[in-house]
């Protein structure tokens, strides 16, 4: 019996051109119906729009932890995270360490029990309420459309950069694989199947995380070899010619010689579907980073650069036809503070300010998928208690994320791409069965962020966008029963939707590109007036919607002026200046404008929710009701 | 389309550029630190300050019975402000050492 299935999954693995043994398919499958059979028994728990959007109120601290926890990492967080921890060092944890557990303190503390006494069930609803119905549609359709984008291309990379790439699956066949599994328990389980299901995916994306983190540390030597291994690495630098004929390498490394620099290693990297005739990978022996007090690091760096440059460009002929890609050093990998002026995407003060208060408060303030979680809370306890569970159990990622990558870059230094290093140490140094592990580590990765969001956008469309709509048509709000089939259709479509578009939206990088920087404009200005809404009663209407719309134009502005930052990306630094100015802006309008009517803010400030004893009891009723 | 975002894009880093940049540039400089011997340790010390600031005003600025509002016990373990300390210790470890 089990020669006949072994038989059947090696056949199916065969059949799809599959990279894995027997025994990693079938625990693939197991996985795939344990998953499905797990979410579909949480239907019969289902009978109302409150069931369904926020399980009854009835989860425990430990489940919206892991839930919170599973649903913002994806598999994509796993490769990304690596190749960054590959290129620029165990900085790229900040995003796990800064930027997670202090706004989810202030989350758990704030935002939390406000949402809960307030009886809110969605961001773009608390600002309908205190400001105005066209804030809350428009928030809640660029969140909805967000999501859905998301959703599509969470299927698409999943089934084309994992599956296809590594295993070289077909892709199509991985993608509807998700979307009837994931879909159909979200649709049948709501919320109590996503963060349950959320659970098991998290349990298994630890153990699948430590065993490759525990495999990558034995093949290097252990983490102080690691560390030495890594600063013993020459720098390298990528130089792109653009010459009619091929260029034989010695060339290069004479030319790079004649600079004053040694070359250890030459290496043409083929990037397929690309004409790299030109383009190599150049391991150098003896640029000279010495940091001095008045000459930092990345000047240095900057002037090893200019050097190379001139050189070639003399050899060569011109500066036009010759490119230095990059020029990765390793002194700053193990720094997780880098200074204010580093060539790398992290600098400490954007780190701080821009992670640490501005993007990271507003990602677990105002991220529907965390919201949600807690509101299905069994008590204010609970959903305070999972915030800080989930920030607990999100310090070890960069662990099982980061520290693979790094020993990547030391198995494996020349990789042409930083984030195959992940699925190359997969492949490469995880035997049979814990292959299969690791794969179900991914797509748990993978479905537990797609069940989440899906839950997330049906629910944004359902009460935000649907509800409005039907309020603002017949003058009433829709019911209980009505709310959760709408709930259960929109689930349905988005997720079809998303199985359809996913191979256009993945395909259309330029799309994908446009919608996250439309949305990164609106974090800095939303968490301003969010937070003024919520703390200050004397903020009006005018004054958020100036703080929106100056905020949103601010940050237009600090996005296409050039040389205002020393960092290439400064997205950390734009989300910290756009709060700012908004923040400055909603005050200034709001003292110029009449303060709101006391009834329209009544139990919406968060000093008369925490105090106010009259407002906590009709809260309560409301709640309970 | 791609044509006229550029343009729109020149448009306003020759219009905005000259006075962001007198803004922005001084405030860089401040603080690259380049003028202060040791200036990571600065860094250092407002990241720790940032995890220790937040345990401070969780202990201090609210008050016990908010912070563990329908908590199933009083028992030390149900207490969320010790919670945070142990969340939060290892963070506190890991950027004194990094």
């Amino acid at each position: 019996m089990y020669e006949s299935v072994l038989g059947f999954v090696q056949g199916a693995a065969e059949q799809v051109g599959g990279g894995l043994a027997g025994i990693d398919i079938t625990i693939v499958i197991m996985y795939m119906v344990g998953v499905f059979i797990l979410g579909t028994f949480f239907s019969k728990y289902v009978k109302s729009a409150g069931d369904f959007f926020v399980a009854s109120r009835a989860l425990p601290f430990w489940a919206i932890g892991m839930s919170i926890v599973v649903s913002d990492i994806g598999a994509t967080d796993f490769v990304a995270v690596a190749g960054g921890a590959y290129t620029d060092g165990i900085a790229i944890a900040n995003f796990d360490w800064m930027g997670s557990m202090p706004a989810m303190v202030f989350a758990a503390f704030v935002f939390v029990p406000y949402f809960w006494r307030a009886g809110v069930y969605t961001i773009p609803e608390f600002l309908g309420k205190r400001y105005n119905t066209a804030v809350r549609v428009i928030h809640g359709g660029i969140w909805g459309v967000f999501l859905l984008t998301m959703l599509a291309l969470m299927l698409w990379v999943t089934g084309d950069q994992l599956s296809n790439t590594i295993l070289g699956w077909n892709p199509y066949f991985v993608v509807w694989v998700m979307v009837i599994v994931t879909g159909i328990y979200t649709f049948s389980g709501g919320l109590s199947a996503v963060v349950m299901t959320d659970v098991v995916q998290l349990i298994i994306m630890f153990v699948g995380g430590i065993a490759l983190l525990i495999l990558s540390l034995w093949e290097v030597g252990g983490p102080a070899e690691l560390q030495r291994k890594v600063l013993d690495l020459r720098p390298r630098v990528m130089v792109t010619l653009q010459a009619e004929k091929e260029l034989p390498t010695g060339s290069i490394t004479g030319v790079i010689e004649g600079a004053g620099f040694d070359v250890i290693r030459t290496k043409r990297v083929p990037i397929p579907g690309e004409d790299q005739s030109n383009k190599f990978l150049l391991r150098l022996d003896s640029v000279e980073i010495p940091a001095t007090a008045d000459e930092n690091i990345a000047r240095v760096r900057e002037k090893a650069r200019a050097v190379i440059a001139s050189a070639m460009a003399d050899a060569y002929g011109g500066e036009d036809k010759i490119k230095l890609n990059e020029l990765v050093t390793y002194d700053g990998h193990f720094e997780l503070l880098l200074p204010h002026d580093t060539d790398k995407p992290y600098p400490w003060t954007g780190i701080v300010f821009g992670l640490g208060i501005v993007l990271a408060i507003a990602y677990m303030s105002g991220n529907q998928a965390v919201v949600q979680r807690t509101l299905g809370a069994r008590s204010e306890w609970d959903a305070k208690g999972g915030m800080l569970f989930g920030g607990f159990l999100k310090s070890f990622i960069p662990l099982m994320v980061a520290v693979p990558g790094l020993c990547a870059l030391v198995l494996t230094p020349d990789l042409p791409d930083a984030e195959r290093a992940v699925p190359h140490m997969i492949a490469t140094l995880l035997p049979p069965g814990l292959r299969g592990l690791m794969f179900v580590a991914l797509f748990a990765a993978l479905m537990s962020s797609v069940d989440s969001t899906l839950n997330s956008a049906a629910t944004i469309w359902t009460n935000d966008l649907y509800g409005r709509f039907m309020h603002l048509a017949t003058g009433r709000n829709i019911t209980e029963h009505h709310a959760l089939i709408v709930g259960r259709v929109f689930t349905l479509i988005f997720i079809v939707l998303a199985g359809v578009l996913a191979p256009w939206v993945g395909r259309a990088e330029g799309l994908y590109v446009f919608i996250q920087t439309a949305l990164s404009m609106f974090q800095g200005p939303t968490l301003a007036i969010l937070l003024l809404g919520i703390m200050w009663p004397r903020a009006t209407r005018w004054g958020g919607l100036a703080g929106l719309v100056c905020g949103v134009a601010f940050t237009t502005i600090l996005n296409n002026v050039e040389g205002l930052f020393p960092s290439k990306d400064p997205f950390l630094f734009v989300a910290w200046w756009s709060f700012v100015f908004s923040l400055a802006v909603t005050i200034i309008v709001s003292l110029l404008t009449p303060r709101e009517p006391d009834e329209k803010i009544r139990g919406l400030v968060w000093g008369q929710i925490m105090k106010d004893g009259e407002i906590q009891r009709v809260l309560g009723e409301r709640i309970s009701s | 389309m791609t044509d006229l975002l550029n343009s729109i894009s020149a448009a306003i880093n020759t219009i905005f550029g000259p006075p962001l940049r007198a803004f922005f540039h001084p405030i860089d400089t401040a603080l690259a630190m380049h003028y202060i011997p040791g200036a990571m340790l600065i860094a250092r010390v407002v990241a720790l300050s940032f995890f220790i600031g937040t345990m401070i005003w969780v202990f201090v600025g609210l008050k016990r019975e908010y912070v563990n509002l329908e908590a199933p016990s009083k028992h030390f373990y149900h207490d969320l402000r010790l919670w945070v300390i142990v969340s939060m210790l290892p963070h506190l470890v890991v950027y004194f050492y990094f």
